[in-house]
């Protein structure tokens, strides 16, 4: 009877691990009570406990992990949709007068194949980029150098005004805005001619 | 006597891309280099590393290792395939998909029979080279992470493979891994970052050299499994090694994130020699950015990397000291013009590898603008990258060329800008490699796979085919890279990369002459507008002047080359890659390279042997009188750099097209960041 209360109150002590400690000592004269140990039944009680753990984060895991999958072929599914053949013909050769600037692309469906590319890239990238890589700026390198060249010189973002800002801006801009910019003292093409017109001792070959 | 209005233009934000790979054939002497964008060029290490060919990239392509097997060329890229190259045509003859996701290496056997590539997929795949494709053989046994690089032994018996934290050596024929090399960590903080094997190689003896991304190389005797010798030479990655195998296996060169190439000899400290050892020898610091690939020669290290320029350091136990041989080579551009100018209408057109951008120039009268340079549209292209493309004359026809296909568009010119595209073009034009508008704008000529010339008809309403133009029939030549047509419409002039120049009389649509084949490959050509000579310049920067009329050279031509060209001339290290004209003065002959431009001026005596050949300078600070007696013919411009084309335009103003090396600079990857003293 003892026995069969301990094993009792054992599996009740997944719920509550405390009662599980206290052996309760039932009257039976003829029956010596089976030996357990504190440190055994606590062990085992922790065993039973943490199993119960694992099993919840197990089945947590395999959920996300189906979720995740679920998702991911959702994604695949939307970029698949493509235009009908015929629409993109009709783009493709469509004329037009412009009075802006336009530009005609071809989309492709992207793959498997493209995504296990992509985590290749990233691979290269975070090895050779990713943190830890000690990695600094062209700026800095070319400031570097003019510092300590032959003939020093000042760091580049002084020596360049236009460092790096101009050229991806100029391609989206109207051509009033590019006149705009074009009058500030960067431009090259303008200020020099003018620059030229004046010196005009460049190109006279004698 | 030279005065001239200057267009200064900077808006081309011409772009290099990094050299991903390379591989040296030393049989023909032709060094292969693959680019991020996919584009893989070759060059000519026996025509002073002309760039010969270029096959344009494509989107996507990724390829992450070249290797040659004979004659044949092979690429294997992250999107999982295998390509051989069609060197003649200048596009992928065929791909094979490896089936095993990624793959980052590959390499061929010693006999040249078998290919093996790494995948992601942790497998090594065997594939058998036959005659005009590869076919699939078998998996080694795979391994639990990707397959970074790897080597065949001499004997084709054995395989090394680096992979993450470690170094399997496989045996081909049954596939199992014989052996593990186990490869320590970085130390310190990095403990617990894997260590990736990103190059190995294997030599006769079996011993294995790796270099990883924890900064070292090692040495390890590959029939014990034991580690030889540690060299940490950086604090970042050892990208690239490559062995002097078609040597005698005694020189290594290993490229890092640092922008060195180091150099290991197997040589003994004895004079008996019998204790032979790898030992550090050279450091090489001609990169800003990562070296990421590396070739051996005979003569020479070639390295290549993020910084996108080609080095070719010869070594100087191997060449004379002090000569032309020895001197340190850097290809930073293209060796052929990505700039169209239109002459009449003011236009430039931009050639990049994904695009077109189509600009005009601004006007003045006097010292007022009028007008500013301005964009006037932009052409997308799509995953296949652009191979060539040309502007007539007038502005009113822009076309370009993949390997797939050919594209014509007539721009008008009202108060809009209007651009359409002609969609029915003749089946002819396919597969074209060079293009080129008659100078009336009502011809387009297009240099075809069988070394044929297609000729049609550009009309505003619509494309017709007229002729094609041939050699001999049946006789098999080279493809065409040089294209170039006559002012009065009369002469068509094609060069190849056999060094033969053709000369096509286009009022009889037939073969008139080929000029006499000179040993160097032309980098460029032009016919005169009012003598109707052809103009060459070669690789080895030779220039010759040939009558088309007479078929014969000129009387100029052979003074010059019995003069002979100044040596300072001669020694230039990037190539001529545009002729134009002066339409006010027909003495002159306006070229350029990357560093200068030139008006050569036929009028003038050709400087002597002992002469100063860049002396613009010197003449100025001299009285008029005096310098007619130091004049000589060659009048040149180093203002100006790094220059992509020079033209002159109808209204005799010049176009200068630069592209400084700075700005190319700025827009690298982030180098490393070196820590020197007092900064």
């Amino acid at each position: 009877e003892t026995a069969a209360r301990l094993s009792s109150s054992k599996t009740a002590g997944i719920e509550k691990p405390a009662e599980s400690f206290t052996l309760s000592l039932e009257s039976s004269d003829d029956e010596a009570p089976e030996e357990v140990t504190f440190e055994d039944s606590k062990a085992a009680a922790l065993r039973s406990m943490k199993q119960a753990l694992d099993t919840a984060r197990r089945e947590k895991q395999l959920l996300k992990e189906k979720r995740r999958k679920r998702q991911e072929l959702f994604q695949e599914q939307k970029k698949r949709k493509l235009l009908s053949a015929d629409v993109l013909e009709e783009i493709d050769s469509a004329s037009s007068n412009l009075k802006g600037k336009y530009t005609v692309t071809t989309v492709k469906e992207r793959t498997l194949a493209s995504f296990q590319q992509q985590v290749a890239e990233e691979f290269i990238r975070s090895r050779l980029y990713g943190p830890g890589t000690c990695r600094t700026t062209n700026n800095e390198m070319l400031s570097l150098q003019n510092k300590k060249g032959w003939n020093k010189s000042a760091a580049v973002q002084f020596v360049k005004k236009d460092w790096g800002t101009f050229r991806t801006s100029l391609r989206l801009m109207t051509r009033g805005s590019l006149l705009q910019l074009l009058q500030s003292s960067w431009c090259n093409v303008s200020s020099k001619d003018k620059k030229l017109k004046k010196e005009k001792k460049d190109f006279i070959f004698s | 006597m030279g005065e001239f209005k200057v267009h200064r233009v900077r808006f081309f934000d011409y772009m290099p891309s990094a050299i991903r790979t390379m591989a040296f054939n030393s049989q023909t002497e032709r060094l292969a280099v693959a680019r991020a964008d996919g584009a893989v060029e070759i060059f000519n290490f026996n025509d002073n590393f002309f760039q010969e060919k270029v096959i344009p990239g494509q989107d996507g392509r990724a390829t992450e290792a070249l290797c040659w097997v004979g004659h044949r060329l092979f690429s294997a890229g992250l999107n999982g395939e295998i390509t051989e190259y069609d060197l003649e045509n200048l596009r992928p003859q065929y791909t094979v998909d490896a089936y095993g996701g990624p793959i980052w290496t590959i390499s061929s056997n010693s006999q040249g029979t078998q290919l093996a590539v790494g995948c992601e997929d942790g497998t090594v795949k065997i594939f058998a080279i036959l005659e005009e494709r590869i076919q699939f053989q078998r998996n080694l046994n795979r391994h639990k992470g990707r397959i970074i690089s790897l080597c065949w032994h001499p004997s084709s018996a054995q395989i090394a493979a680096g992979m993450t934290d470690m170094i399997k050596i496989f045996d081909a024929e049954t596939g199992h891994a014989t052996r593990r090399l186990l490869v320590d960590r970085a130390m310190g903080a990095s403990k617990n970052k894997e260590v990736v094997v990103w190059s190995v190689g294997y030599l006769s003896d079996h011993t294995i050299i790796s270099g990883d991304s924890a900064g070292k190389v090692q040495i390890w005797n590959g029939l014990t499994g034991t580690l030889v010798r540690t060299y940490l030479v950086t604090k970042w990655d050892v990208l690239s090694l490559v062995i002097n195998a078609s040597q005698d296996e005694s020189s290594v060169i290993a490229g890092t994130s640092e922008g060195t190439v180091i150099q290991f000899q197997f040589i003994s400290s004895t004079v008996d020699q019998h204790d032979k050892e790898w030992v550090r020898t050279r450091t090489f610091r001609n990169h800003s950015h990562d070296v990421s690939a590396l070739a051996h020669t005979d003569t020479a290290v070639v390295s290549g990397g993020m910084d996108t320029q080609l080095v070719v350091r010869p070594l100087l136990d191997k060449v004379e000291k002090n000569t032309q041989e020895s001197a340190l080579r850097k290809i930073a551009f293209p060796h052929r013009s990505l700039v169209g100018c239109a002459k009449k209408a003011g236009l430039l057109l931009f050639q990049f590898p994904d695009r077109l951008e189509l600009w005009k120039l601004g006007e003045s009268e006097g010292h007022v603008c009028l007008m500013y340079p301005y964009f006037v549209c932009r052409f997308l292209q799509g995953e296949d990258h652009i191979c060539c493309s040309a502007l007539s004359a007038c502005g009113g026809w822009l076309a370009y060329s993949t390997v797939s296909s050919v594209r014509l568009y007539r721009i008008q010119y009202n108060n809009t800008i209007s651009i359409n595209k002609v969609s029915k073009l003749p089946k002819e034009l396919r597969s074209v490699h060079q293009l080129c508008f008659s100078s009336d704008s009502s011809k387009l000529f297009a240099s075809s796979c069988q070394s044929s010339v297609i000729v049609v008809a550009v009309s505003q309403q619509e494309c017709r085919y007229l002729h094609t133009l041939k050699h001999k029939t049946g006789e098999w030549k080279a493809r065409m890279h040089l294209l170039c047509a006559s002012d009065d419409g009369k002469w068509l002039a094609t060069a190849n990369t056999d060094c033969e120049i053709h000369i096509y009389n286009l009022h009889k649509m037939k073969l008139h002459c080929m000029v006499p084949v000179y040993n160097s490959c032309p980098t460029t050509i032009a016919i005169h507008p009012v003598t109707n000579n052809l103009i060459s310049v070669h690789a080895d920067q030779q220039i010759f002047e040939f009558s088309l009329v007479q078929k014969e050279y000129t009387q100029w031509s052979r003074r010059l080359q019995a003069q002979g060209l100044l040596s300072l001339w001669l020694e230039r290290d990037t190539p001529i890659t545009h002729i134009t004209f002066n339409p006010k003065n027909p003495d002159h002959i306006i070229l350029h390279d990357t560093y200068m431009f030139c008006i050569i001026d036929q009028s003038l005596p050709f400087p002597e042997l002992n002469a100063v050949l860049w002396n613009q300078m010197t003449l100025k600070s001299l009285p008029v009188s005096q310098r007619i007696g130091q004049s000589h013919a060659f009048k040149i411009c180093k203002s100006f750099q790094h220059l992509m084309c020079v033209s002159l335009l109808e209204d005799l103003s010049l176009v200068v097209v630069e592209r400084p090396l700075l700005d190319i600079m700025s827009q690298l990857p982030a180098p490393v960041r070196q820590k020197k003293f007092a900064t």
